[in-house]
């Protein structure tokens, strides 16, 4: 659990109901994606919305945000009836949210990110005006930005120059600066690092602490302990409980979440498994990488990779991690460096080149980065290795059906059949179809970069499970993940980045924590991974 | 899931709805226009809409890798003027020819190059770049009469009668098969597609995007030159201004035929469908003896209403997807988030 | 001179701004060729040939100032060239037909904000791409004026005013009335874009549509509005070109939105949205009737200038690109 040093303030006793959503029912491209949901959050509150991925939690806070109409249900708003028609109107109720994706205008300085669509609010004038006094602006939103790490000069420049922490940032400032009644709040912590998750949570006390309810989306369950008072859960677009945390644990939450089988479920820390360099046979280096430099990103990396291991990489964001991997594929340009790769020394350019040496990646953010929308399963699989189906020079559909079926039982993707498209595919089974086509190119050095993001909790177990194997195989595996408790379950060693360069190794990760404890393990990353000394 | 009736599976068949139009129009003509159907008038304007049909090969490729190529009508025109000159110098045709291809080569490879190795904006390089190459036949044709061309050969390229069609026509259907096959069923077409879904994914799939891309423009320049020759040899005659236009129906084919402009998806038959009907569409109004002048306003229409039908098919087509994802939809937004 | 968006950067230095301001580079390059031309080409800095090359700028200045407009929202009119022939053909023809000319240019504005209306609700309500919505547009308004002149130039509609109003005749010495609706227009815009809501609206939603619409800003209306206004600026461009020209050829407008959007680019307007300014769409205008002078100047056929205007505008966007290069490396410096 996490050490929360917010803890021991008592929470101000929630007031009264300030809103009331009942039987919201949405459906959405043709599935049902609210079922009669209920909702209730009372002033001074802090209220976690909980569910795992589908449950329709996005889709709620969409419809309380005013950028979508329930089809059913109705919505009272500090007790009058209210519908909400646009984002604009749930402003003006005193509704404000800080969204899961970044919402930040890369062309506009952060100042007019910050009072953009609620001008009025910030100055509360009613009359209205066309003119833009940035000036006035600035006096008015100076403090809170200070407070959040905005200082005067950046406050003018556009928002674009600067990265994820930052942009959440100005996210924060904006939802703030309007002294909103609910708080809305879809996953603030990502991207943060600790301290400024702990400012965060103060703020979100010291919110409290006013008046104001704060609704709080977060699949960081052990956050939720020791600052949430009530949680809500959703499942499938149902209610399925609404609880006061206190008293439960976490085993509680999870089961309400998923159901009591998904408890059990959490698999025991990769024990028994020794680190590479010992027990596995015929050791070999499989990776030398040496001097990884790009100015401001990376700072001088070297590290190696045996056959059969996990490398885990931790860090916080911003650390570098997936810079270092995109490096390694040839996707960045690194200023200098090399790597020696199954004993010979190549230059890795480009993706393709790291392909055709036996590397492969599973990136993050599928969306974005890792599926080809329009593309179907037997598109995906294919694509990274279309030698592979060839038959007489030409593109062979057969073959390549083949190839997508034979996958799909290996690893009970779900799918009607092997022509469906992608995009349509849950979160988990777009990621098999991922690790599907990076398999299918022979790699022998395979990189996950936050293999289980998004993707529902039977699903990641098999991911887990589907990695395990491949290093069984003899395969050396690299795994990004943020969740220390994935990297800590997964990796047999792990290398620690802060600002570019490596800080910290641990070896023999299932030792240590046989030996020491799994918590003193997640304490030594999150100290070498954050600024704060040790 | 929801199950898909009979009807909405028919409609997501590529290409059906403008096949469907074209045989509806097709209909409609020939009950209300006179000698709509007479072979010999369809040979014709067909065989005028030969060096069209070529480009818009090129065109399909560049469309589906994600880019576009606005240069190709002038290109087509000044290969035209280069090989046409080239004959007139005397030269055996099969030099015009590759005086010609060459020309649009060049062009394709100056495409190519700042698009993808200097990274700038592909509407604007090809906007400049079609000014260039219309320019330039402008000062050929100031400086040359490029009256015609003596050598026979050089005619007969695209007048040679076989089968009873043009040699025009039948290397149009050589073209379009064999780069319809490679846009399909090769890996390079694969490529293609794969880069114009989205170039990061594709990239981290494997794919140098960037090669991908260069040999796309590539081909959109080499066609482009090669549509000229066919156009120099059937007009014999080359002034400036010459197609210039062609590539805006060119575009409007490739949308008539439902290949959406943001890359990813389309092939070469429904570009072709799509300029089969544009040019038929004129043909048709033609005979119904509708002044000319009013074509580029039914060309107009004939773009809105086809993206207009083509975006509410998709649309409709979205809707049976097995579980809740939303449309995938383009930005700018999507950035890296570095970890 | 202020940066290329929304930002106002007035806490940096004087040398800084102008350095790092984005068309640093092409104004230099600017004042380079016109001091070698002055020095070099004797009949270039005369009065008679400066007021020949800001005369020429005028209807191109109009559609840049509406394309840079429209560029900011992240959209692209294909449509302002057939517009302003359009507008043209409605101010000859009514005021031939003896309608009086305030009441004739009314009718020009009206449908050049009309046509833009109609270009902004298809992109928006119907969901068409900008590209194709307003080549289609270009298409028909092209198509009409054809079909409306039967393909004869319009003729007979010019009065002493319109003299004056297309700029044929000057009020004062070399300032004709043209020049000042222009002037007038430019800062009007330039406070529009740079002190209004509306304005940083406009860059909002060209720069990230779905962040605009999350901060609640109506997405839909403002791009309306920004076709409206270029098809307004459009419809300006047309009334003074039929005064400039007293006749209207039917093919008049052919080729001119590819020199409103070169113009727009060439001054810093970016095609994907939240770039750009007033400033720069007359600096783009200038340095294309710049081009276009010179090459008559030295002696060049003029059959030589489309090939020009194309490298001028790739070199243009290259040099922007360059300096956008030399500013992000320039901060990441500043940032280490």
């Amino acid at each position: 659990m996490r050490n929360n040093s917010f803890a021991d303030i008592p929470s101000s006793k929630a007031g009264s109901q300030i809103l009331k959503m009942s039987s919201i029912s949405k459906r959405f491209q043709g599935v049902q994606a609210l079922d009669n949901v209920e909702l209730e959050v009372r002033s001074g509150e802090i209220h976690a919305l909980l569910g795992g991925n589908g449950a329709g939690k996005s889709t709620l806070l969409k419809i309380l945000s005013g950028l979508a109409l329930p089809d059913e249900g109705t919505i009272s708003f500090q007790g009058q009836r209210v519908e909400i028609e646009s984002p604009r109107e749930a402003q003006e109720l005193g509704i404000s949210m800080i969204h899961q994706e970044l919402s930040i205008i890369p062309d506009l300085s952060i100042l007019e990110n910050i009072f953009l669509g609620q001008e009025r609010l910030i100055t509360q004038r009613n009359s209205w005006t066309p003119w833009v006094n940035r000036r006035e602006m600035a006096k008015k939103v100076r403090e809170v930005a200070t407070e959040f790490g905005i200082t005067e000069v950046e406050l003018w420049r556009p928002a674009g120059e600067f990265g994820a922490l930052k942009k959440r940032s100005i996210e924060i400032v904006k939802a703030l600066v309007v002294q909103p009644k609910i708080l809305i709040l879809d996953e603030p912590t990502s991207g943060l690092e600790e301290h400024e998750k702990e400012l965060l949570f103060g703020h979100m006390r010291s919110l409290q602490r006013r008046g104001v309810a704060l609704i709080w989306v977060t699949h960081h369950l052990d956050e939720v302990f020791g600052l949430a008072d009530t949680a809500t859960i959703l499942r499938d677009g149902r209610s399925v409980a609404e609880t006061s945390i206190k008293g439960k644990n976490l085993n509680d939450i999870i089961s309400l979440m998923f159901g009591s089988q998904a408890a059990a479920l959490i698999e025991q820390p990769r024990i028994g498994r020794k680190s590479g360099k010992t027990e596995i046979k015929n050791q070999f280096k499989s990776l030398e990488v040496v001097g990884f430099k790009r100015e401001g990103v990376l700072k001088d990396i070297s590290f190696d990779l045996w056959n059969g291991e996990i490398l885990g990489i931790a860090g916080l964001a911003g650390a570098g991690r997936t810079e270092l991997m995109r490096a390694l594929m040839g996707i960045d340009k690194i200023d200098s460096g090399s790597i020696n790769i199954f004993g010979k020394i190549e230059k890795i350019g480009h993706p393709e080149k790291a392909y055709e040496l036996g590397i492969a990646m599973v990136p993050e953010d599928r969306k974005a980065l890792g599926i080809l929308s329009e593309f179907s399963i037997e598109r995906s699989v294919s694509i990274s290795n279309l030698v592979n189906i060839l038959k007489s020079g030409w593109l062979n559909a057969k073959k390549e059906r083949e190839l997508a079926s034979k996958f799909i039982s290996k690893f009970s993707i779900k799918t009607p059949n092997s022509r469906e498209k992608i995009r349509n595919l849950s979160g988990g089974n777009q990621q098999k179809v991922i690790i599907s086509r990076c398999i299918n190119s022979n790699p022998r050095i395979l990189i996950f970069d936050e293999p289980t993001q998004g993707i529902d909790i039977a699903s990641k177990v098999e991911v887990h499970k589907l990695i395990r194997e491949l290093a069984d195989e003899g395969k050396s595996i690299i795994v990004i993940a943020s969740e220390l408790n994935e990297l800590i379950r997964l990796s047999d060693r792990i290398i620690i980045l802060r600002e570019g360069s490596i800080v910290g190794e641990i070896d023999s990760v299932p030792e240590k924590i046989q030996m020491n404890g799994y918590e003193l393990v997640e304490q030594d990353i999150l100290h070498k991974s954050s600024r704060v000394n040790v | 899931m929801r199950n898909q009736s009979k009807f909405s599976k028919l409609i997501s068949i590529e290409g059906v709805v403008i096949l469907t139009a074209f045989v509806l129009m097709v209909i409609f003509f020939s009950l209300k226009a006179d000698s709509f159907l007479i072979p010999d008038s369809i040979r014709y304007y067909i065989n005028e809409a030969v060096p069209i049909f070529i480009i818009i090969v090129g065109l399909t490729f560049v469309i589906i890798a994600g880019g576009i190529d606005l240069s190709i009508g002038s290109v087509l025109g000044l290969s035209a003027g280069t090989s046409l000159m080239v004959s007139m110098w005397g030269w055996p045709f099969w030099v015009a020819v590759i005086v010609g291809v060459s020309t649009g080569l060049a062009f394709g490879l100056l495409n190519a190059v700042i698009i993808t190795i200097f990274k700038v904006n592909d509407f604007i390089v090809t906007l400049g770049t079609l000014y260039i190459a219309a320019g330039s036949l402008t000062v050929l044709t100031d400086k040359v009469q490029l009256t015609g061309t003596e050598d026979a050969s050089f005619q007969r390229i695209s007048d040679l009668s076989f089968l009873g069609l043009t040699s025009s026509i039948w290397i149009a259907i050589v073209i379009i098969v064999v780069f319809e096959l490679v846009l399909l069923k090769s890996p390079f077409g694969r490529r293609i597609f794969a880069t114009g879904i989205g170039e990061v994914p594709a990239l981290i799939s494997g794919i140098n995007t960037q090669r991908t891309k260069f040999v796309a423009y590539l081909i959109s320049g080499g066609l482009a030159g090669f549509g000229g020759v066919l156009l120099a040899s059937h007009l014999n005659s080359v002034q400036s201004g010459l197609a210039g236009g062609y590539e805006l129906t060119a575009i409007a084919s490739a949308v008539l035929g439902g290949i959406s402009l943001a890359g990813g998806r389309g092939s070469v038959w429904r570009a072709i469908v799509g300029a089969l009907f544009l040019t038929t569409l004129n043909q048709g109004l033609l005979l119904m003896g509708i002044d000319p002048l009013i074509f580029q306003i039914v060309t107009g229409l004939c773009i809105l209403i086809g993206v207009i039908v083509d975006r509410g098919v998709y649309k409709f087509t979205l809707t049976f997807s097995t579980q809740t994802r939303e449309v995938n939809s383009r930005s700018r937004d999507g950035e890296v988030v570095s970890s | 001179m202020t940066p290329n968006s929304a930002v106002d950067n007035s806490s940096n230095s004087l040398r800084n701004r102008v350095l790092q301001d984005p068309s640093f580079g092409i104004v230099s390059l600017l004042i380079t060729v016109i001091i070698a031309m002055t020095i070099l080409e004797p009949s270039f800095a005369t009065s008679g040939n400066v007021t020949n090359i800001i005369n020429a700028m005028m209807t191109v200045s109009f559609l840049a100032i509406g394309m840079t407009v429209v560029l900011i929202a992240g959209g692209l009119d294909l449509s302002v060239g057939s517009t302003m022939a359009v507008t043209a053909g409605v101010a000859g023809k009514f005021i031939a037909y003896g309608m009086p000319m305030g009441v004739a240019f009314m009718w020009s504005l009206a449908i050049g904000v009309g046509i833009g209306l109609i270009n902004g609700l298809l992109i928006t309500k119907l969901g068409i791409p900008d590209f194709i919505a307003t080549l289609a547009m270009l298409g028909i308004g092209q198509g009409v004026i054809l079909f409306w002149t039967q393909g004869v130039p319009i003729l007979g509609y010019m009065n002493d005013a319109y003299y004056y109003i297309g700029g044929l005749e000057k009020i004062v010495g070399p300032i004709s009335v043209p020049m000042i609706v222009v002037v007038v227009i430019s800062v009007v815009m330039a406070i529009v874009l740079k002190r209004t809501k509306f304005g940083l609206e406009l860059y909002a939603v060209g720069s990230s549509p779905i962040s605009a619409r999350n901060a609640g800003v109506n997405t839909h209306a403002i791009k309306i509005s920004a076709y409206a206004i270029s098809g307004l600026f459009a419809a300006v461009a047309g009334i003074h070109i039929a005064g400039r020209t007293t006749t209207i050829p039917p093919l008049i407008g052919k080729g001119y939105e590819i020199s409103a959007i070169a113009a727009a680019v060439i001054g810093g307007a970016s095609l994907l949205g939240g770039k750009g300014r007033i400033i720069g769409a007359l600096i783009g205008a200038l340095t294309l009737t710049l081009t276009r002078n010179i090459i008559n100047l030295i002696g060049i056929e003029s059959s030589w200038q489309a090939i020009v205007t194309g490298s001028v505008l790739i070199a243009a966007v290259l040099a922007n690109r360059a300096s956008a290069g030399f500013s992000r490396k320039r901060l990441r410096r500043m940032n280490t």
